[in-house]
C-alpha cells in the first residue's frame, strides 16, 4: 500500500497528468507486488468507460454550454436585477442570485465563473465595486454550481458510490439554497457598510410578472431536469439528453443565438472535456481495485470505528479532510479518491451515503477556490486579470458562508436528507 | 510532423464528436420511443456505451497530444528550466509505456474473451474492446511525436500540462 500510495504523490508531483499517474501507480504496485495480476489492467480500464449512467456527463455538460451560447447569462442577469438590483450592493446581490439560477442550469462552478464573470466583473468595477471584491464575490458565489441541482459532481459521486442519482440531485438543493442566502446577507450586510450603489430599478408586480415570463425557459429548465429524473420520467443520462434537446430548442428557436457552427463546437468540447473526466474515472477504477485488493477501505472503516467516533463527530473530521484535500486536487479526482476510501466507514456508522455525497461535494466546491490549485480561481484570475490570492482573499468571507453551511448540514442531516425523503420514499 | 499531429487532431476530435452526436440522437430517440410510441430499440443502450467507450478512448488520447489532461503542477512548475525539460520528457516515455503495457495486455485479453457476444446487440465483444488499445496506441503516437518534435526543435519540453482544472475552465467549456 505503501508502494501504491508513494508511487501516486510522486507521478502527481513530477506532474504526469492525474489520469495517468493513477494507472501508473497502479502498474507500479503490480510489477513489484503482484505481476501475476497485471493482465487485468486493460479489463478495469475498460470496465471503468463503459458506464451507462456517465454518459450523462459530456450531456450535462453541453446542456450548460449550449445554453450558455443561447444567451441565457445576460437574460438571468436581468430577472435578478429587478428582485435585488435596488438593494445596496445591488449588482454584487445580482451576482450571488444568478449564481443560484445558473448553478441549476450548468452542473459547473467553472463554466457559473466564466459565464457570469465575464459580464458582471467589469460592469461592477465600472459602477464603483472594488474589482477584487467583484472577482471574489463571483468566484465564492459559483460553488453553487456544483451543489445546487443538476450537479456534474454529483453524477460522478452517485456513479462512485452506487447511490440514486435523483435523490443526490434533490439533496443538494437545500445546502446549495442555503449557501446562496448566506452568501446575499454577507454581500448586503457589507455593501451596507461600505456604501456600494444601489440600482437604479423599478420592482413591481407588473415587472416581476413581464420578467418572470420573459426568463421563463429559463427558469423551468433545472426544473425539467431534475424533475424528470425525480419523478422517474426517464433516467440521468436520458434526462441530460432532453436537457440538450431543450437547450437546442432554447438556442435556436427562442433566444435564436446558437448557430449549427456554435453547437458543433459545443459538442466537440463537450465530449473532448468529458473524455479527460473519463479517463480519470477510469484509471481510478484500477487504483480502487488496488485499494480494494489491499483492504484499504475495510482498514480505514476498522480505524475510524475502533476511535469510536459519534457520527457527527466523524462527519466533521472527514469535512476538514475533504477541505484540506481540496485545495490540492480537483474535485473529480477527490471524489474518486476519497469516495472508496470513506464510505465503508459511513456505511458502518450508519450514516446517510446522500448526506456523505453531499458533504463531499459542498467540501469539495470550496476547495475550487482555494489556492493552491483552485480551478475555479483559475477561471477567475483569467477572466478578471487579477492575482489568484487577490480573488481569494476577497473571496474569503463569503466561502465562510459554505463552510457554516457544510457544518450545518453535518449537524443537521434533514437539511440533507428532507427533500430526498419527501420526494422519493 | 507539427501538419500531420494537427491532422491527425481534426480526424479523431471529429470521430469523437460523431460518436457523441450519435449517443445524443440514441438517447432522445430512445425517450421519444418509449413515450410516444411505446416501444424501444433492443441493444441501444449497450451501442451508445460503446460509442461512449470510443469517444472517451480517443478523446483521451488527443489530450494527451493536445497536453490538455488535468495536472498537479504546482511542484512542477517551480523547478528550473532544465530539470524540468527532463521530468517533462521521463513523464511522456512514462506515459508511453504505460499505454505501450495496456496495448500489450489487451492482446491478450481480447484474444480470450474477444469472440463473446454482447448481451443485447449480440456483437462480438472484441468491437467494443478494440477501443482500449485503440486509444492506448494512439497516446503512445502522440507521446512518440512530442518527442520527436522535441528532439527536432519543433517544440520545447517542460511547459507544464494543462493546470489541474483548466480544462474545464475555458468560457466555451463547463
Amino acid at each position: 500500500m505503501i508502494l501504491l500510495l508513494a508511487s501516486l504523490a510522486l507521478f502527481l508531483l513530477l506532474g504526469i497528468p492525474v489520469a495517468y499517474s493513477l494507472a501508473l501507480s497502479s502498474l507500479s504496485y503490480f510489477v513489484f507486488i503482484h505481476p501475476e495480476l497485471a493482465v487485468v489492467l486493460p479489463q478495469r480500464l475498460f470496465a471503468g468507460m463503459s458506464s451507462y449512467v456517465l454518459i450523462a456527463l459530456p450531456l450535462f455538460i453541453l446542456m450548460g454550454q449550449i445554453m450558455n451560447a443561447s444567451g441565457i447569462t445576460k437574460r438571468l442577469i436581468s430577472f435578478c436585477l429587478i428582485f435585488v438590483g435596488r438593494l445596496s450592493g445591488g449588482l454584487g446581490l445580482v451576482n450571488v442570485a444568478a449564481s443560484m439560477l445558473f448553478g441549476g442550469i450548468s452542473g459547473s462552478s467553472a463554466s457559473d465563473t466564466a459565464s457570469i464573470g465575464s459580464i458582471l466583473i467589469p460592469e461592477m468595477e465600472r459602477r464603483g465595486y472594488p474589482k477584487d471584491f467583484a472577482a471574489g464575490i463571483t468566484v465564492a458565489s459559483s460553488t453553487m454550481g456544483m451543489i445546487i441541482p443538476p450537479s456534474i459532481p454529483m453524477v460522478i459521486y452517485a456513479v462512485t458510490a452506487q447511490e440514486s442519482v435523483g435523490r443526490l440531485f434533490l439533496g443538494g438543493l437545500v445546502p446549495g439554497l442555503l449557501v446562496g442566502t448566506f452568501q446575499l446577507g454577507i454581500t448586503y450586510w457589507l455593501a451596507c457598510r461600505r456604501r456600494y450603489p444601489k440600482e437604479p430599478t423599478r420592482f413591481s408586480a407588473g415587472q416581476i410578472v413581464a420578467e418572470s415570463l420573459r426568463s421563463s425557459y429559463v427558469l423551468l429548465m433545472p426544473i425539467f431536469v431534475v424533475g424528470t429524473v425525480v419523478l422517474g420520467v426517464a433516467t440521468a443520462t436520458e434526462s441530460a439528453g432532453l436537457g440538450v434537446l431543450y437547450a437546442a430548442c432554447v438556442g435556436f428557436l427562442v433566444t435564436r443565438h446558437l448557430k449549427p457552427a456554435e453547437f458543433y463546437r459545443a459538442l466537440e468540447s463537450s465530449i473532448q472535456t468529458s473524455a479527460k473526466i473519463m479517463m480519470i474515472i477510469a484509471t481510478s477504477q484500477m487504483f480502487i481495485w488496488v485499494l480494494a485488493l489491499e483492504r484499504v477501505p475495510e482498514t480505514v472503516a476498522g480505524v475510524v470505528v475502533s476511535l469510536g467516533l459519534s457520527p457527527v463527530v466523524m462527519l466533521l473530521l472527514i469535512s476538514l479532510i475533504v477541505l484540506i484535500a481540496g485545495t490540492f486536487i480537483d474535485v473529480s479526482p477527490a471524489i474518486l479518491l476519497l469516495t472508496p476510501v470513506f464510505l465503508p466507514a459511513i456505511i458502518q456508522a450508519d450514516v446517510s451515503p446522500v448526506l456523505f455525497g453531499v458533504i463531499l461535494v459542498s467540501g469539495l466546491a470550496v476547495g475550487a477556490c482555494t489556492p493552491p490549485v483552485g480551478n475555479c480561481l483559475n477561471v477567475c484570475s483569467l477572466v478578471s486579470g487579477l492575482r489568484i490570492g487577490t480573488i481569494f482573499r476577497a473571496a474569503g468571507p463569503f466561502l465562510a458562508a459554505n463552510v457554516i453551511v457544510l457544518i450545518l448540514i453535518t449537524l443537521f442531516p434533514e437539511l440533507v436528507l428532507w427533500v430526498p425523503h419527501a420526494l422519493m420514499d | 510532423m507539427k501538419k500531420l499531429e494537427a491532422t491527425l487532431n481534426r480526424v479523431l476530435e471529429s470521430i469523437a464528436t460523431l460518436c457523441f452526436l450519435a449517443i445524443l440522437m440514441i438517447v432522445i430517440t430512445l425517450v421519444v420511443l418509449r413515450y410516444v410510441f411505446n416501444s424501444s430499440i433492443t441493444g441501444a443502450n449497450e451501442l451508445i456505451t460503446v460509442l461512449f467507450v470510443y469517444s472517451t478512448a480517443i478523446g483521451a488520447a488527443v489530450a494527451v497530444g493536445k497536453r490538455e489532461h488535468i495536472t498537479i503542477s504546482v511542484v512542477a512548475e517551480r523547478l528550473p528550466r532544465g530539470l524540468r525539460r527532463m521530468i517533462d520528457a521521463l513523464g511522456l516515455l512514462l506515459v508511453a509505456s504505460l499505454n505501450g503495457v495496456l496495448v500489450w495486455y489487451s492482446i491478450d485479453w481480447i484474444g480470450t474473451t474477444g469472440d463473446f457476444l454482447m448481451p443485447s446487440t449480440e456483437l462480438p465483444r472484441i468491437v467494443a474492446q478494440i477501443s482500449i488499445p485503440l486509444g492506448s496506441g494512439l497516446a503512445v503516437l502522440y507521446c512518440v511525436f512530442r518527442l520527436a518534435r522535441a528532439l527536432i526543435g519543433e517544440e520545447a519540453l517542460g511547459e507544464s500540462w494543462t493546470p489541474e482544472g483548466e480544462s474545464e475552465k475555458a468560457p466555451d467549456t463547463p
